[in-house]
């Protein structure tokens, strides 16, 4: 049967291949592997460069402004200890404010509990839920350090990681940093497993990516630094879903950069099962309508006052690859079964074998940047999988953008609470 | 009086038909009600504690809202005038009563005393001296006065202790404290607090006098104007913070201060003292009289 492929594959046209590889060409290849290719390449000549004239890469963290860690989450009364624990003392001019938007099971309380024996921890308890937005936003009036980094209540701060997200904000310009996220729990489950091996390639080296071209559009909620002045500005967060992702474009709107700082790491807990896999993405794919599509598609317009190119850039890409490339993913599919022929199973094959190559190449690019390596080949290994996870991904992409589209689906989801949906702008 | 009660019913009580004579000495005013239940007399030494000597035995002869007749089985009658009377009730629980002795007849079927129940003020068992009771000299709640007269009562089933309540008290002396919110980390009651607002459609929290503008409440966030609280927008609490040490915390802490020495901590540090009351079964003549009717 292999051998029956092997022919079928040397019997193929140089237009039939292009034509079967269509999707991958179009939607995979540029954007995640010539890409991380070409970022590659460029950091191992300057790595070979450096290491002939002996200079030095390290920089010593020479910049160390007051950090505001907020902590805001909803019943997590039994991670939150742990995550204070990992924050507190990790940093020299550091203060805490917890908030706890309505909890019911005594997060606060465990949070104070906290307070009593450490230095500079604050509490705020909001009597009702009021959403991720406003608990973030309650923490505001209670600081006057001039860097806010958020953390979820679930994660865990890698060694350094505060030093390392403050460091990109020595450029008065940059308005936000987006720190890395990836798995606690990575070889729990085969899914935590594959989620592990996502990150690594699109939070950890496609971030970086599209850090090089300034298009990087997201600072995870799970972990991201501010500037202070930058948060007053546009008066914080407004409400989600997909406040992060809003609160950066809106900086971007009002002029500041974005930076990224790969190396301060946030571990965090993953989605278990594939129906929370699925609600989690959902909600990220509707971001990309409600806020890429229609709140701010003004940053593509040249004639508005600060139009940026790398703006209208960052729409253009998130446009085409979350939104026109992925319908074309589909319809090439559906294509394919609808024009099903004998060669159909082959052709999904050779295109099985394309999209895993592409994660191996992804792999070594990974392993390459990681601070970490035997652990970030051991999670490599589910890389022959990724195709299939990817599948799962797509569809559940493209089941979010469309509701979205047709119906708004993100004003009535429960991440806010019904009191604050209803009064909200529907965008 | 009742001939006719139902042997069936009543099966401890026996009626029987009233003497022809009524002894002399014996003018009571009440309709008495002939009633036959098995009874202890106490006699009551000065100091309120029982005579555990003396204590008699025998059955009841005919009951009145004033006063009974009884029957006792001992050679010699009680010497002192104050007693304590138990009857047997159809539960087979003992009643309890203070009585005063009117009269002792001796004849031939043993003695009769004629006694009569005590105003309520001077009944052994008053409900204020079976609880414990606060003692202004010492801030602090002491147990009930005749204590040790209580425990004898005790040792005879009359009275038994039940504890009545468990109250927070001074860690050192034991006298009560007084409670204010205050400071967990200082105890201070000098506290301030800063209202926020939420506005719900633009998630912004801030301080309330970000948001008043000539009367009016306008979001700085968003401009969005006549505010209605609990539709658009809600008041939060901020933390609050110490006048005297500056912590800050998200809700005030209970404080106790003791009233006899002055200790201040957090109410959750001051021990639990139980208190202990006694509790008698009362001697009703009416519950009585109805068992007979
Ligand atoms: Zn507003
Ligand atoms: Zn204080
Ligand atoms: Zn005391």
């Amino acid at each position: 049967m292999f051998t029956d492929w092997i022919h079928w594959c040397s019997s193929i046209r140089s237009d039939e291949l292009l034509w079967a590889l269509t999707p991958l060409l179009l939607l995979d290849a540029p954007r995640y592997v010539l890409g991380s290719l070409v970022m590659w390449a460029c950091d191992f000549v300057s790595d070979i460069w450096r290491l002939l004239t002996g200079a030095t890469d390290a920089r010593p963290h020479e910049y160390c402004p007051s950090v505001c860690v907020v902590l805001a989450g909803l019943n997590e009364a039994d991670t939150i200890a742990s995550t204070l624990g990992s924050v507190w003392g990790s940093y020299p001019r550091m203060e805490i404010v917890v908030v706890d938007d309505g909890s019911t099971d005594g997060m606060a309380d465990v949070a104070t509990e906290f307070a009593l024996t450490h230095a500079n921890v604050l509490v705020i308890r909001k009597p009702r839920r009021g959403g991720k937005s406003s608990a973030l936003n309650a923490a505001l009036p209670f600081t006057q350090a001039e860097v806010i980094v958020c953390v979820d209540t679930d994660s865990h701060l890698g060694p350094g990681a505060i030093w390392e997200i403050v460091q990109p904000m020595a450029d008065p310009a940059v308005g936000a940093v987006s720190g890395t996220v990836i798995a606690r729990n990575p070889f729990l489950k085969l899914i935590t497993w594959l989620q592990a091996f996502e990150y690594l390639r699109s939070i950890f080296v496609g971030r970086m990516f599209a850090h090089r071209l300034d298009i990087l559009a997201i600072v995870s909620g799970a972990f991201g630094a501010f500037r202070r002045d930058a948060l007053q500005r546009v008066q914080g967060w407004d409400v989600g879903p997909g406040e992060d992702g809003d609160l950066v474009l809106r900086l971007r709107k009002a002029g500041y950069t974005i930076a990224l700082a790969p190396y301060a790491q946030c571990l965090t807990n993953l989605p278990v099962s594939w129906k929370r896999l699925f609600f989690q993405r959902r909600r990220w794919e509707w971001a990309t309508i409600t806020f890429n599509c229609r709140k701010h598609v003004d940053l593509a317009n040249p004639f508005a006052p600060h139009f940026r190119w790398s703006n209208l850039a960052m729409l253009v890409d998130s446009w085409l690859f979350s939104v026109v490339l992925l319908y074309a993913f589909w319809g090439y599919l559906g294509y394919l079964i609808w024009h099903s022929h004998e060669d159909l199973g082959k052709l999904l094959f050779l295109n099985y074998l394309a999209y895993a190559g592409i994660e191996i190449v992804n792999l070594l690019v990974v392993l390459y940047y990681s601070l970490d390596r035997r652990r970030d080949l051991c999670i490599g290994l589910v890389a022959p999988l990724m195709p299939f996870y990817y599948l799962f991904l797509k569809a559940a992409q493209v089941w979010a953008i469309t509701e979205e589209i047709l119906t708004r689906r993100s004003f009535r989801d429960n991440f806010v609470p019904e009191h604050v949906r209803a009064v909200t702008w529907h965008w | 009086m009742n001939r006719s009660a139902d042997p069936a019913k009543n099966v401890e009580t026996r009626v029987y038909a009233a003497p022809e004579v009524i002894p002399p000495g014996e003018r009571r005013r009440h309709p008495r009600y002939l009633l036959t239940r098995p009874v202890i007399t106490i006699p009551v030494l000065a100091d309120g504690s029982p005579d555990e000597e003396r204590v008699g035995e025998g059955y009841t002869i005919d009951v009145s809202v004033g006063g009974m007749s009884l029957r006792i089985d001992q050679s010699e009658p009680p010497r002192l005038s104050t007693l304590v009377v138990g009857v047997e009730s159809e539960s087979s629980q003992y009643h309890f009563s203070t009585v005063r002795m009117r009269n002792v007849i001796e004849s031939s079927e043993g003695k009769r005393i004629g006694v009569e129940f005590v105003e309520p003020e001077r009944c052994v068992f008053r409900a204020e001296q079976l609880q414990p009771w606060f003692d202004a000299r010492t801030f602090s709640l002491a147990p009930p006065a005749n204590e040790e007269a209580l425990t004898r009562w005790c040792g005879l089933g009359v009275t038994r202790p039940v504890v009545t309540d468990y109250v927070q008290v001074c860690s050192a002396c034991r006298a009560l404290p007084t409670f204010r919110h205050g400071c967990r980390k200082c105890g201070s009651a000098r506290l301030g607090n800063i209202q926020l607002i939420h506005h719900f459609a633009c998630a912004y929290v801030g301080f309330v006098e970000k948001f008043e503008q000539h009367g009016d409440l306008m979001c700085p966030k968003c401009r969005a104007k006549h505010l209605v609280v609990g539709a658009d927008f809600e008041y939060l609490a901020g933390p609050y913070h110490c006048l005297d040490c500056n912590w800050r915390d998200s809700t005030p802490e209970h404080i106790a201060q003791c009233l006899r020495c002055g200790m201040r901590c957090p109410a959750s540090q001051l021990s639990e003292q139980q208190l202990i009351g006694y509790h008698v079964h009362r001697l009703d003549p009416l519950v009585l009289i109805d068992s007979v009717r």
